[in-house]
C-alpha cells in the first residue's frame, strides 16, 4: 500500500472515531477530545488533497480557536459539577436505526459512483483564494459580512444582562 | 470584474434593507430611546418597496446580477414586496409588544431587517452560492429573534432546536451544493446545473447532491419529516417573531424552492426514477399537510396550533412546487398568489396572538380567548375572518390561494389524488380553525378582558383583513402581479 494511502486512512480514522466519540462519550472532556480528533482528522484530509489554506485554516479557526474556547468552556463551567455524566445519550435506538440507513446509502453511493480520478497538482491556493474572495466572489463575499454582523448582534442581545430602562 | 451602476439600482431594495439595518443599529447606539431606530426601520422599509415598485416599473425583463449569482426578475420583485411588507408588519407589531412584556431592544429591529435581506437574496438567488448565504442570513438572524425573549424559558428552548436542526439543514445544503458542484464539473450557478445535469444524471453522487439540496429547504419550510422544530420554536419566539416566521422566512424559502427546482432540476430527463423528485414531493407534501392538520387538531395552545396549521399550509404550497415540476402553465403565478394570500392571513392572525397576551396574562390557550367577542367584537370579527381565510372558506384571499394551486395542479392527471387529499385536508382543518371562534362568540369569558390598545398593531391588523378580503372579492389585481412574475427566462 503506499504511504499515501495509508496516511489517508489514519486521518480519516482519526476522523471517523473522533466524530463516533462526539455523541457516544459520557464524558463531556471526552467529547471535545474526540471533536479534537475529528477536526485535526479532517485538517489532515485537506492537506493530503493540497488545500493547504484550508487545511491551515481548519487548525487555525477550528482547534485554536472553537475547540480551545469549548474545552476552557468545559473546564471553568461551575455549573457541570457532575462531568462524568455531563453528556447524556437519548434516543439511541432511533438514532441507530437513522445511522444505520443513512450510513448504508452513503457508502452505497460511495461505491457505485463512478469516480474520476485526476492527478493531483499541488500548488499554492492560498492566492487563488484571495484573489477569488475580492473578484468572483465578491458579492458572496459581502453577504457574509452581514450573516457575521447578524450574529454578532444576536449573541450580544441573547448573552448581556438585561438592561431596565428609566 | 466591475460593478455596474445598474446593477446596484436594480438590487437597491436589498442594499436599501441591509443598510438600513445596520443604520438602526448605530442610530439605536445614539438616539435617546428606542424610537428612532424603529422609526429608521419603517421607513426604510418602506423606501425599499417604493425602490421595488420603481423596478417592476422601469424593467420588463430579467436582469442577471453579478454574472449570474443573483437575478432580479418579476417573480423575485413580487416576492421582495411581500416580504418587505413581511418585515414593515413585523416591525408594527414588534414595538408595543416588546414595550408590554419589557425586553425592548433596538438590536430587534435591525435583526428583522437582516432576516428579510436574507430572504430577498434568497429568492433572487440563481447560484448554489447566493442560495446558502440568503439562507444562513435569514435563519441567523431568525434563531436570534427566537432567542430574544429571555424570561421566557420557552423562547430557550425554542431557540436551540431551531438553530441546531437549522445548522444540521444548512449542513445537507453545503454537502448537496458540494456533491452536485463535483458532479457537474464545477458548476454552482442554476443554468450551468441545469445545462449539465442530464449527464450528470446517471451519477448517483449528484443524485444524492440534489436530494440532500431538497431536504436542506425543506427544513427551512418546515415540511415533515424535517418539521420537528417548528412547534417548539413557534411558540417560544416573541409573538410578532412567529408571525415573521411563519410569512416572510416561508415565503422566501418556498421562492428558494421554485427556483432551484423551476431551473436547476427542471429537466425531464434528470433520473431519479422517472417522475423523480416531483413523486418525492408529492409524498411529502401529503404527508406534510396530513400531519400536520391531525396534530393541529389536538393542540390547545394557539400559538402550537398555529404552528402546525403553517406544517399544513406548507404541504399545500407544495402542490404548487410538484405542478411546478410537472410543467404545468400557470404553477408559478398561483404559487405566488397563495404565498400572498397566506402571508398577509398568517401576519394578520399572529397579530391578534400578539395583542391578546398581556405581561401577566399570556392567554395563549384557546380557552382564554373565550367571550372575546362581546368585549371587543372588531378583532374578534377580525380574527374570524382570517381564521376562515387560513381554513381556505370564500370570500377570503386564502380560498383564491388554495383555489388557484388546486386547479393548477389538476391540470396533471398525476395530481388529482394529491388536490383531493389536498381538499379533504382543508375540511379537517375547518374544525380546529372553528374552535377558536366557537371559544370567541359563543363561550363566557374566563377573566376580564384588557388588550392594550396600540396603533401599530390595529394598522397591521386592519390592513391585512383588508387585503385578505381584498384578495378574495376582486383577485384579479394581484394575480395580474403574480403572473408578471411568470415572464422569467432563467
Amino acid at each position: 500500500m503506499p504511504t499515501n494511502l495509508v496516511v489517508f486512512y489514519l486521518f480519516a480514522l482519526a476522523a471517523v472515531v473522533g466524530a463516533a466519540g462526539v455523541p457516544m462519550s459520557k464524558n463531556i472532556f471526552w467529547s471535545a477530545m474526540g471533536l479534537l480528533s475529528a477536526l485535526v482528522g479532517v485538517a489532515g484530509l485537506y492537506v493530503l488533497l493540497s488545500a493547504d489554506f484550508l487545511a491551515v485554516t481548519q487548525l487555525l479557526v477550528y482547534i485554536g480557536g472553537v475547540l480551545v474556547l469549548i474545552i476552557f468552556a468545559v473546564m471553568l463551567t461551575s455549573q457541570i459539577k457532575e462531568i462524568e455524566v455531563s453528556n447524556q445519550n437519548v434516543g439511541l435506538v432511533s438514532g441507530a436505526i437513522l445511522f444505520a440507513l443513512t450510513g448504508t446509502l452513503l457508502c452505497f453511493v460511495a461505491i457505485w459512483a463512478p469516480w474520476k480520478v485526476v492527478l493531483l497538482q499541488s500548488h499554492e491556493t492560498t492566492t487563488d483564494i484571495g484573489n477569488g474572495l475580492l473578484g468572483a466572489w465578491l458579492l458572496p463575499f459581502e453577504v457574509t459580512s452581514v450573516v457575521l454582523l447578524a450574529t454578532l448582534i444576536g449573541a450580544i442581545v441573547v448573552a448581556r444582562k438585561e438592561i431596565k430602562e428609566d | 470584474m466591475t460593478i455596474a451602476a445598474a446593477q446596484i439600482v436594480a438590487l437597491s431594495p436589498l442594499l436599501m434593507i441591509t443598510g438600513v439595518g445596520c443604520l438602526a443599529l448605530l442610530l439605536d447606539t445614539m438616539a435617546k430611546g428606542r424610537a428612532p431606530a424603529l422609526w429608521l426601520a419603517q421607513l426604510g422599509c418602506v423606501a425599499a418597496l417604493l425602490a421595488v415598485a420603481n423596478q417592476w416599473m422601469g424593467s420588463g425583463s430579467s436582469q442577471p446580477i453579478w454574472s449570474g449569482m443573483l437575478i432580479v426578475d418579476r417573480m423575485a420583485l413580487f416576492l421582495d414586496g411581500v416580504l418587505i411588507i413581511a418585515a414593515l408588519a413585523t416591525l408594527l407589531v414588534a414595538a408595543p409588544f416588546m414595550r408590554e412584556h419589557e425586553f425592548e431592544h433596538g438590536e430587534h429591529y435591525a435583526l428583522v431587517l437582516f432576516a428579510t435581506a436574507g430572504g430577498m437574496t434568497v429568492v433572487h438567488a440563481t447560484h448554489l452560492l447566493s442560495l446558502l448565504i440568503g439562507i444562513e442570513t435569514m435563519s441567523l438572524a431568525a434563531y436570534l429573534l427566537v432567542a430574544s425573549w429571555r424570561r421566557q424559558p420557552a423562547g430557550a428552548e425554542g431557540a436551540l432546536k431551531y438553530l441546531l436542526l437549522g445548522a444540521f439543514a444548512a449542513g445537507f445544503l453545503v454537502y448537496g451544493t458540494a456533491l452536485v458542484y463535483g458532479t457537474t464539473g464545477g458548476e454552482m450557478s442554476y443554468a450551468g446545473i441545469a445545462a449539465r445535469a442530464a449527464r450528470a444524471a446517471d451519477n448517483p453522487l449528484f443524485i444524492m447532491g440534489a436530494y440532500f439540496l431538497l431536504t436542506g429547504m425543506l427544513f427551512k419550510i418546515a415540511a415533515v419529516p424535517f418539521h420537528m422544530w417548528a412547534p417548539d420554536a413557534y411558540e417560544g419566539a416573541p409573538t410578532p417573531v412567529t408571525g415573521l416566521m411563519a410569512s416572510g422566512i416561508k415565503v422566501a424559502a418556498v421562492g428558494g424552492l421554485v427556483r432551484l427546482l423551476g431551473s436547476a432540476f427542471a429537466n425531464p430527463g434528470l433520473a431519479l426514477g422517472h417522475a423523480g423528485w416531483v413523486r418525492v414531493l408529492g409524498g411529502i407534501a401529503f404527508a406534510t399537510m396530513t400531519w400536520g392538520n391531525l396534530a393541529a387538531l389536538r393542540q390547545e395552545n394557539v400559538k402550537r396550533m398555529l404552528a402546525y396549521s403553517s406544517i399544513a399550509h406548507a404541504g399545500y404550497l407544495m402542490i404548487g412546487l410538484v405542478a411546478l415540476g410537472q410543467k404545468v402553465d400557470g404553477a408559478q403565478p398561483a404559487l405566488l398568489v397563495y404565498l400572498a394570500a397566506y402571508a398577509a392571513t398568517t401576519l394578520g392572525v399572529f397579530t391578534v396572538v400578539a395583542w391578546v397576551g398581556r405581561r401577566d396574562d399570556e392567554r395563549l390557550l384557546i380557552r382564554d380567548w373565550a367571550g372575546m367577542a362581546r368585549t371587543r367584537p372588531a378583532v374578534a370579527l377580525a380574527m374570524t375572518v382570517l381564521l376562515l381565510s387560513l381554513a381556505g372558506v370564500p370570500p377570503t384571499g386564502g380560498f383564491f390561494g388554495k383555489f388557484y394551486v388546486f386547479r393548477a395542479a389538476m391540470q396533471s392527471p398525476d395530481l388529482a389524488w394529491l388536490v383531493v387529499a389536498a381538499v379533504l385536508n382543508s375540511l379537517v382543518s375547518v374544525y380546529y380553525y372553528l374552535r377558536i371562534v366557537v371559544a370567541m362568540y359563543f363561550r363566557d369569558p374566563v377573566r376580564p378582558w384588557q388588550p392594550f390598545p396600540s396603533v401599530g398593531m390595529a394598522i397591521v391588523l386592519f390592513v391585512t383583513v383588508v387585503v385578505v378580503l381584498a384578495l378574495g372579492v376582486v383577485p384579479r389585481p394581484v394575480v395580474e402581479l403574480a403572473a408578471g412574475g411568470l415572464v422569467t427566462h432563467w
